[in-house]
């Protein structure tokens, strides 16, 4: 009884559902494991015990009378993004340290209407400005592969409370890569939807254009089961879509049989790790041995996203922190820490007399010729595949005082965000035993093709049964 | 390159006040993200028009009618709040300037 914290979605409603064990049993194992290694991994901002407990006990009751509750009794981390009615919610910063959310995110009440049990709030770079959870406000988590290294970001604390079982699954924000990012750093699932397939609704707001919600995971199959609770329109967020929901955790098996999966040229050239670059051609082979055919495709430098996230994200923020002007949430401006700061002022640039043209209009041209550049890449592919991130984990410190790491450790991802595309990013394999990620993007909207390419993908090597000793 | 005029500017325009130390590193940084950026002018978009959505959501409209919000039922309640205007206002001669015709009203 007392592992069950490294039980993944599936089998802990398995074993729930089969009376092997109570959701109290294992809420208090989850604790039992974020005693023992939260000193080393420090995932989380704040923590629910009591409250997680007595939930607990009551989902074991309502098991009892019948209920239908897809995620009953399941224990979940969320990043300190989302508000949760009645609990502190600081989005990582010093300005909302003391703001206790009055209402909950539609991602997080879907999530406990059916059942799902929140036990704390993960860390994240203040506001989710950055790739390392190095800029939170408060203090930096760990990777639990190796604890001086960083576990990327923004979604750092979430993806890490995953892969150090300390929840059995977490939700993330992304705006440029903040979910799979950390998801490939830390070697667990990261699900970024297509924008406005998750409302928004409650997600402090950090690039309005391009904030997408999603799932950290063990496993793929996982991750579909969130999308189920949290997919779907919501009248709350007008950029919200009514795009038809599927059934994402309904696999269909050998779905990589005859796929056409495109590999960007551009993306290979850009520099990478050896070791990276190793585990994502194995990757291809593997792929291929799925009778997946594989296809060179030429698709824009990513550089070119790079730039024009850099632009439009800056002058997306520098307006949705304009709001914290020290009246309503307590604390002044001052209190911004220096990443935000510079944030601020360089999307106060891009979009002051005499500068828009030049930067904030070309930004949103160029993104323009993105987005084409994917509609016809998926005329010749069904998907398109890279590594998730240039690099493995890196060294604590190693993001401090850089002006664009986050940017440019997101190269791979930001193409795919700005383009409101969905895709998702799974374990390929380690160099020098910490995990590299591979990511599949998809069409808008197609969320259920590239869960069902990553699910066949990750079936073949079953990466996830490895975990870090902590 | 940003001048440190153009950062003072920037900072009022923002309502940001780092420090002398930040200074230096501010316009440091931004001058080295500027430099980034300029790699767009290395394409043509002269027939491109800019994105103002991803999704092709066009007008989006909700019917006109009443939801239930657990959230936010205020009706009925009323919000205690401390004090927000007290005597005695410390010596710095606390005045509230207000809309009505520019007039001045001090409030005590």
């Amino acid at each position: 009884m007392n592992d069950l914290w490294n039980l993944n979605i599936v089998e802990a409603l398995s074993g729930l559902n089969g009376y092997k064990f109570s959701s109290e049993d294992l809420v208090r194992s989850i604790f039992s494991r974020i005693d023992a290694v939260e000193p080393k991994v420090s995932s989380f901002i704040s923590l629910f015990r009591e409250d997680a407990l007595s939930k607990a006990c009551n989902a074991d009751t309502e098991r009892v009378k019948g209920s239908a509750k897809k995620l009953l009794g399941i224990p979940y981390s969320a990043k300190d993004m989302f508000n949760t009615k009645g609990y502190k919610t600081t989005a990582g910063s010093k300005v909302l340290e003391n703001y206790i959310a009055p209402y909950e995110s539609t991602a997080t009440q879907r999530l406990n209407d059916e059942g799902a049990i929140l036990i704390g709030k993960t860390n994240q770079d203040a506001f989710a400005h950055g790739s390392s959870t190095e800029n939170s406000d408060f203090f930096v988590t760990k990777n639990p592969w190796d604890v001086t290294r960083l576990p990327g970001g923004s979604s750092g604390g979430s993806a890490a409370s995953v892969i150090a079982d300390e929840a059995v699954f977490s939700i993330g924000t992304e705006t440029g890569g903040s979910i799979r990012h950390p998801a490939s750093w830390c070697g667990c699932v990261g699900l970024k939807p297509s924008y406005g397939r998750v409302s928004r609704y409650g997600v402090i707001s950090m690039c309005s254009s391009t904030d997408s919600p999603g799932p950290l995971t063990k496993t793929v199959q996982d991750a579909g089961h969130i999308l189920n609770v949290i997919a779907g329109n919501d009248y709350k967020d007008a950029t919200s879509s009514d795009d038809p929901i599927e059934d994402y955790a309904a696999i269909q098996l050998e779905f990589l049989k005859g796929k056409v999966i495109g590999v960007p040229k551009a993306f290979l050239n850009y520099q990478m790790e050896e070791g990276v670059k190793i585990a994502f051609k194995k990757a291809l082979l593997d792929m291929e041995k799925l009778g997946a055919k594989i296809k060179e495709i030429d698709l824009m430098d990513p550089k070119y996203a790079v730039a024009v996230y850099t632009i439009v994200q800056r002058a997306e923020v520098s307006s949705n922190l304009a709001r914290y002007d020290g009246v309503r949430y307590g604390n002044t401006r001052e209190t911004f820490g220096n990443e935000a700061q510079r944030r601020i002022l360089l999307g106060t640039y891009v979009l002051s007399t005499g500068y828009y043209d030049k930067y904030y209009q070309k930004a949103q041209k160029v993104r323009s010729l993105i987005h084409q550049d994917f509609d016809e890449a998926f005329k010749l592919v069904d998907m398109i595949v890279s590594p998730t991130s240039p690099s493995v984990a890196l060294k604590i410190g190693a993001g401090a005082d850089q002006a664009m790491f986050g940017e440019i450790m997101d190269a791979f991802s930001l193409p795919a965000s700005l383009a409101g595309l969905c895709a998702i990013s799974v374990p390929c394999g380690f160099s020098e035993n910490l995990p590299v990620g591979i990511q599949f993007i998809g069409d808008r909207f197609e969320e259920k093709e590239i869960i069902d390419a990553a699910y066949s993908y990750e079936q073949l090597n079953k990466w996830y049964l490895k975990k870090p000793v902590i | 390159m940003i001048t440190k005029e153009e950062l003072k500017h920037l900072e009022t325009l923002a309502k940001l006040n780092p420090s002398n130390e930040m200074q230096d590193k501010l316009a440091k940084w931004l001058s080295e993200t500027l430099d980034y950026i300029e790699v767009l002018e290395s394409l043509d978009t002269s027939k491109v028009a800019p994105t103002s959505r991803v999704t092709n959501l066009i007008n989006v409209f909700r019917k006109d009618e009443q939801v239930e919000d657990k959230d936010f039922k205020l009706a009925g309640t009323h919000i205690k709040t401390s004090k927000v205007l007290k005597k005695d206002p410390p010596a710095s001669n606390l005045s509230v300037q207000t809309g009505v015709g520019g007039s001045l009203i001090n409030h005590e």
